[in-house]
């Protein structure tokens, strides 16, 4: 067993839980500044993750996000002037819902070094369905962001959250990112935590996260204009001979996630506090979480510790915490355990 | 006189796998089984022919062979820098 898998290792940084928008579907419950730290507080734990990174040496990917990251577009980019200078980070992404980037902002994120590409959410290929989960107006303005991101040659990403609402709009939903030069795309599935707890009917049965899954994947093979992200559990289900379809739950493998105050997660759709980054530190969080140490074991994951793709998969551990209370459970998805079950 | 090294914290892995820690300056050891159990017995504030006299008698072992190979096994940790040595 590794204590740390992989070269790299990621940390996904909310810097923020304000928001400009509130979409049906979030995984927040609090929009508040309370509790935020200072631009001090966030470079001293910058200090805590490189230090980590090179004594694992591992190479550091980061995603810095909120809430909307560019509701403290200050820091934002005093971080991004910090992380460009650290010889441990091989590159960052940008989780935004791009309403509030302006021109100047673009000019800016252009001069960064190491910012890999800004990652927009979008909830379907239409403002009628977009919106009516981001509120009125939110299609308009990220595809605009969208546009003017491009216009600047940057990379740009676009993050679906797939409920039952709008799992049949897939493939639209491509068509339009092609012609606005979207250069990669990515799912996610919906869990119902956070303002989202409220729409438990909007979860994907295991049926339709299967059709979803192998629409996808389907895509990913043959689409040549945007890049189709597959790197997530339950993908090498649909093909387990390809290493490019499918991702380990990164849950105490290689990733966790620092909220606005400092407190530590496995995952941000985890919130299962391991520390506070600041107090407690990495190290002892990474190595003496009794948590961590019982979700490393796969001989502790319910029906994935029998199926033979848990060395490349394990399900999503969220996924399972939030459907059944267990995140060590089987993922409510996985059409494998629901197929054994039945 | 040996002790674990300060700050030092042990774990038991999946698979067998045993590993230590120091929290402070984040190194992070894997160890055999038998490096384990010495070094648990250690943090425990066990003395050496006690280590010894425990391990003769689970792998059935005469204790001059048992204190030879913890003797180089300890010596090999303080090289590591998993255990100190006090007068």
């Amino acid at each position: 067993m590794e204590i740390l898998a992989g070269d790299e290792f990621y940390f996904q940084w909310h810097i923020t839980e304000r928001c400009n928008q509130r979409c049906a579907h979030c995984y927040h419950e609090s929009y508040s500044p309370a509790d935020e730290m200072p631009l001090g507080d966030l470079l001293a734990v910058f200090a805590e993750m490189e230090h980590a990174l090179r004594v694992w040496n591992r190479i550091g990917s980061l995603s810095l996000t909120g809430g909307e990251p560019f509701m403290r577009r200050d820091e934002l980019f005093a971080l991004i002037s910090r992380l460009d200078l650290s010889d441990v980070v091989g590159y960052y992404d940008i989780l935004t819902n791009g309403a509030l980037i302006s021109d100047e902002d673009v000019v800016r994120l252009r001069a960064a070094t190491k910012l890999r590409r800004v990652q927009l959410s979008l909830e379907g290929p239409s403002a009628e369905l977009n919106d009516s989960i981001r509120g009125n107006g939110t299609f308009e303005r990220t595809i605009a962001a969208i546009d003017l991101l491009k216009s600047e040659g940057m990379e740009v990403a676009v993050m679906m959250t797939v409920t039952r609402r709008n799992k049949g709009s897939i493939p639209h939903m491509i068509n339009v990112l092609a012609d606005h030069q979207v250069d990669t795309f990515a799912i996610e599935r919906f869990i119902p935590e956070g303002s989202g707890a409220q729409l438990h009917d909007a979860m994907l049965t295991p049926e339709e996260a299967r059709e979803v899954f192998e629409t996808v994947h389907a895509l990913g093979v043959s689409e040549r204009r945007v890049r189709v992200l597959m790197y997530r559990p339950l993908f090498a289900l649909v093909d387990s001979d390809d290493p490019t379809v499918g991702a380990m739950c990164s849950v105490g493998t290689n990733a966790l996630t620092v909220m606005h105050d400092g407190t530590v997660y496995p995952c941000r759709r985890l919130p299962i506090p391991l520390g506070h980054v600041l107090r407690d530190g990495l190290f002892k969080i990474w190595y003496d979480s009794d948590f961590l140490w019982k979700v490393r074991d796969p001989a502790n994951l319910s029906d994935c510790a029998k199926c033979d793709l848990v060395a490349v998969c394990r399900g999503c551990r969220a996924m399972a915490h939030f459907a059944s209370g267990d995140c060590f459970g089987a993922d409510p998805h996985c059409w494998r355990s629901v197929e054994c079950t039945a | 006189m040996y002790r674990l090294r300060q700050g030092l914290r042990l774990r038991r892995g999946p698979s067998e796998t045993f590993w230590a820690f120091d929290l402070e300056s984040g190194e992070h050891y894997e160890v055999n089984g038998t490096a384990f159990a010495v070094l648990e017995a250690l943090e425990g504030g066990a003395e050496l022919d006690m280590i010894v006299v425990t391990l003769a008698d689970e792998y059935g072992k005469c204790e001059d062979t048992v204190r030879a190979d913890v003797a180089e096994l300890l010596e090999m940790c303080e090289t590591e820098g998993l255990v100190t040595r006090e007068a």
